[in-house]
């Protein structure tokens, strides 16, 4: 047995929200605020949830590079944003905020062509910007949370203890187990091939095609393979003779009780809020 | 009533013509509590007969069955797979496609989970069984994380908890090291022990000597019919094991080699404890308290030329953290046939990537030459080092995807932009060397494993590597195959110069056919030089989980005779005994 893959890959460090708290309670937690930052747009509303949501991530051990990864989508999907960011100018989309501060502008220009009126940058856009940017934190920092304290063998164990029908569940686990499986397939196919002076390297795209063959038939046939060999494997293990006894009971502790009627209290207030009141909107 | 009844049962597969059998006229009975072994040549119909248990054929891989299979009173074609999954559980030979679940513990649950067991029975069942395989202390691990052996076991407490009165292995321990497969084996006769279970396991030949030594009763299956059964010591010996192509295990070989000679044997033995027992009776008749070892008993050690390969502290650590190498060095001289050793996951196929230019090391101060190429520069690009070196993967479905046997070749020759007549004589002389130019025109994916193997070697050919690294080219084979497959790599290393790399798991292999052995554990090399010296090292080998083949543990076990403690082949062991126990 390799020490060393093992201390890697096992010796993931267990937290108060990885052994504490069960995965319905931290699955309704993360649905609660992925909705209401969904619909919330003010920046000062938002915070406090992606405050709390990194604190969480924080405390439960979360990967660094999980938000380095979340810090680069941010980055990537620039264009997108600023398109929208610049068409957020009318001060007639702002409720809330003093539509006279909301237009002030910083830099903007008038459209004739297509009658797109004026775009560009207010302290409005801004502010929306930055809401914009403090959403997309908090889903990503609260699933963030969910995903690296919740294993997925404890996420398959709550489905079934509440009678989700197993064959979903055995696909979802499935799923989870094979991808990287496959992709560890994929570069040994693709290992072979290089071995053999093999590279896709061509602008020509019927080239390109002919030079995805060496990939794309052994990668067909092993999944053809491996498919048969899991079917087979699966009716040896009784698979579909009958429902599956489900391993643990949905054990709720007097903490997970105490967080989900929280957060179900909070969600019901949100959105009451948000309709009546207005909160997080701009 | 006997726990499994096959009664005159035939089946084809639906591809199969009529005239074709996978499994023909077959009839036997066995009652709980053995262990059986069912050997037979690749092909022979044992993965088939295995699957004939529960009714996978010909339910799922589906074909025309006749004649009747009963377990435990049941006829198998009344239930469905599933339902006798109850009765018959089957342990595949990759455990990766059998582990369903994220941890050990929920895997091992999952089949007795399947057929309905109330949870509090579950659990007690999946706490006994990891227990027995020894693998509580992994009870929450990702089985990903878990070495090959112990993927295995977990595939096989998958099996136990279901509770099955007939618990069939088909070739579980072939991609396994030493200790793995003899844990395997342990677990599989620990259960057998019980009385109430039958255990089934089968075998091509590599292993012949690991199954000698925990089976009870014997099936020998050749082209779909059973040619003989019975008690292992009464069947291993026959000469019709041998002519099959499966082989018979080293101890049984010495043995019938001593009786052709005209030594009186009452006995032959198959095992090792046997053979120890045997030949201390033959020295004890003969009042023999310390032999004495011929002077014709060892063979000369060939010369090699210039250094090919050349590493010094070469560390590598992967992005997960996990140090596979860790300041590994050798050379490697022209001409030599090498064989690297070690448990599953020790390094063997990282080193390998690294001799081919697929890894590069991960500190600066590494020095890594291959073929004259100095590899730590960023000039030399893997387009470069393929020329001088290559590397055939284990599994020869990885690199195949032509149509035909010609195209396949052909390949590299036209990545590589060579002329019409150039690319024309490679081929051609890829294909002379292994006998491939009357199947130029047969379809790839219907070859043979040896022929698919063959044609992985020929493919890179064309390329002129001077050094060839090859993953296991033996695994999957009989016997007989394995002699041809190490025929045809000594002839490209005597004939054409080439410095050949073989990492394996056949310890026999090495003995046989290898200049130089390098053990690797836990990304060390703990042992470097000739297979005799390495083998006789068995207390540091234990700790690279690796036993010296049979013949060689033979000696060791009789050292108080003064037998010597590397002897790698049957022959030399032979010349010893007829030295010392003939007239």
């Amino acid at each position: 047995m390799d020490i060393d893959i093992l201390k890697a890959r096992d010796d993931v460090e267990q937290t108060f929200f990885h052994r504490g708290l069960q995965p319905l309670t931290k699955f309704v937690m993360m649905v609660t605020v992925l909705v209401v930052a969904g619909i919330w747009l003010d920046v000062r509303f938002l915070a406090p949830l992606f405050i709390l949501g990194l604190v969480f991530a924080i405390l439960g051990k979360a990967p660094k590079a999980w938000f380095i990864v979340m810090v680069t989508a941010l980055l990537l999907t620039w264009y997108p944003t600023l398109r929208t960011t610049v068409a957020q100018v009318n001060p007639e989309y702002y409720n809330v905020l003093d539509r006279t501060w909301a237009a002030t502008p910083i830099a903007t220009v008038n459209i004739k062509f297509l009658n797109l009126g004026e775009m560009g940058l207010t302290y409005g856009t801004l502010y929306w910007l930055a809401g914009r940017i403090v959403s997309f934190m908090t889903v990503v920092t609260w699933a963030i949370f969910f995903v690296s304290t919740t294993p997925m063998n404890e996420i398959a164990n709550t489905m079934y203890a509440l009678n989700i029908p197993y064959q979903i569940v055995f696909v979802l686990q499935m799923t989870y187990k094979f991808i990287p499986f496959m992709s560890s397939v994929i570069n040994q196919i693709s290992d072979a091939q290089r071995l053999r002076a093999w590279s896709l390297r061509t602008i020509n795209p019927k080239k390109l095609v002919q030079r995805a063959l060496p990939i794309a038939n052994p990668m067909i046939r092993r999944t053809a393979m491996i498919v048969d060999q899991v079917t087979i494997a699966t009716q040896i293990r009784g698979f579909g003779s009958g429902k599956p006894t489900p391993l643990k009971a949905l054990a709720m502790k007097r903490i997970d009780w105490i967080l989900v009627i929280f957060f179900t209290i909070f969600f019901i207030v949100s959105l009451v809020g948000t309709i009546i009141f207005n909160w997080g909107a701009l | 009533m006997k726990t499994i009844r096959y009664e005159d049962f035939s089946f084809r597969y639906l591809h199969q013509k009529k005239s074709e059998k996978a499994l023909e006229n077959i009839s036997f009975e066995l009652d709980k509590g053995l262990v059986v072994g069912v050997i037979g040549k690749a092909g022979a119909g044992k993965s088939t007969l295995v699957k004939t248990l529960n009714g996978l054929c010909p339910q799922v891989d589906i074909g025309y069955a006749d004649g009747n299979v009963f377990i435990d009173g049941d006829k198998v074609s009344d239930f469905e797979v599933n339902e006798l999954a109850k009765k018959v559980g089957i342990v595949l030979q990759n455990p990766e496609v059998q582990i369903f679940s994220l941890t050990v513990c929920d895997d091992a649950a999952f089949g007795p989970s399947n057929l309905g067991v109330p949870a509090d029975e579950i659990h007690e069942r999946v706490n006994r069984v990891l227990e027995k395989l020894e693998l509580s202390d992994y009870k929450e691990r990702s089985p990903n994380n878990l070495s090959g052996g112990e993927q295995q076991l977990l595939a096989i407490a998958g099996i136990l908890a279901m509770e099955p009165k007939v618990l069939a292995f088909d070739e579980p321990i072939s991609m396994l090291d030493p200790i793995g497969k003899e844990q395997v084996l342990k677990a599989m006769f620990s259960v057998a022990e019980k009385g109430d279970t039958i255990s089934i396991i089968t075998e091509s030949g590599a292993d012949i000597e690991a199954i000698a030594e925990f089976v009870d009763y014997v099936i020998v299956l050749d082209d779909g019919k059973i040619i003989t059964a019975g008690k292992p010591s009464e069947v291993l010996k026959s000469p019709l094991v041998n002519n099959i192509g499966v082989g018979r295990p080293q101890i049984t070989e010495i043995f019938l080699s001593l009786e052709e000679a005209g030594l009186k044997i009452t006995k032959i033995p198959v095992t090792l404890k046997d053979g120890c027992e045997a030949v201390r009776d033959q020295l004890s008749k003969r009042k023999i308290k310390t032999i004495t070892i011929p002077d014709n008993g060892k063979k000369e050690k060939r010369s090699f030329g210039e250094r090919v390969i050349e590493v010094q502290n070469l560390h590598h650590v992967y992005k997960n953290g996990v140090h596979a190498l860790k300041g590994v060095s050798f050379d490697i001289p022209q001409g030599q046939m090498v064989g690297i050793i070690g448990q599953n996951g020790s390094g063997k196929s990282t080193l390998a990537k690294h001799l081919v230019g697929l890894l590069k090391p991960t500190n600066k101060d590494a020095i890594l030459k291959v073929g004259g190429l100095d590899c730590m520069n960023k000039k030399v690009r893997l387009g470069d080092i393929i020329k001088k070196s290559n590397y055939i993967f284990q599994n020869p479905d990885d690199q195949l995807f032509a149509e035909t046997v010609l195209e396949e070749i052909q390949f590299a020759p036209r990545m590589l932009e060579m002329s019409k007549e150039q690319m024309d004589e490679e081929v051609r002389h890829a294909m002379d060397i292994f006998g491939l130019w009357e199947s130029r025109n047969r379809y790839v994916y219907g070859l043979d494993e040896d022929l698919k193997t063959y044609l992985a070697i020929a493919c890179v050919l064309p390329m002129h590597p001077e050094i060839l690294l090859i993953d296991e080219p033996t695994t999957g084979l009989d016997t007989q195959g394995e002699i041809l497959m190490m025929e045809s790599l000594h002839r490209l290393n005597q004939d054409y110069g080439k410095t050949i790399i073989i990492i394996t798991h056949n310890m026999k292999t090495v003995a046989n056919h290898c200049d130089r052995a390098i053990v690797l554990s836990k990304g060390e090399i703990i042992l470097d030089g000739h297979p005799e010296d390495v083998y006789s090292k068995s207390e540091k080998l234990l700790e690279a989980d690796i036993y010296p083949p049979q013949v060689t543990r033979l000696g060791q076990s009789l050292k108080e005779y003064g037998f010597p403690d590397n002897v790698l082949t049957v022959k030399e062991m032979v010349e010893i005994l007829k030295f010392n126990l003939m007239d």
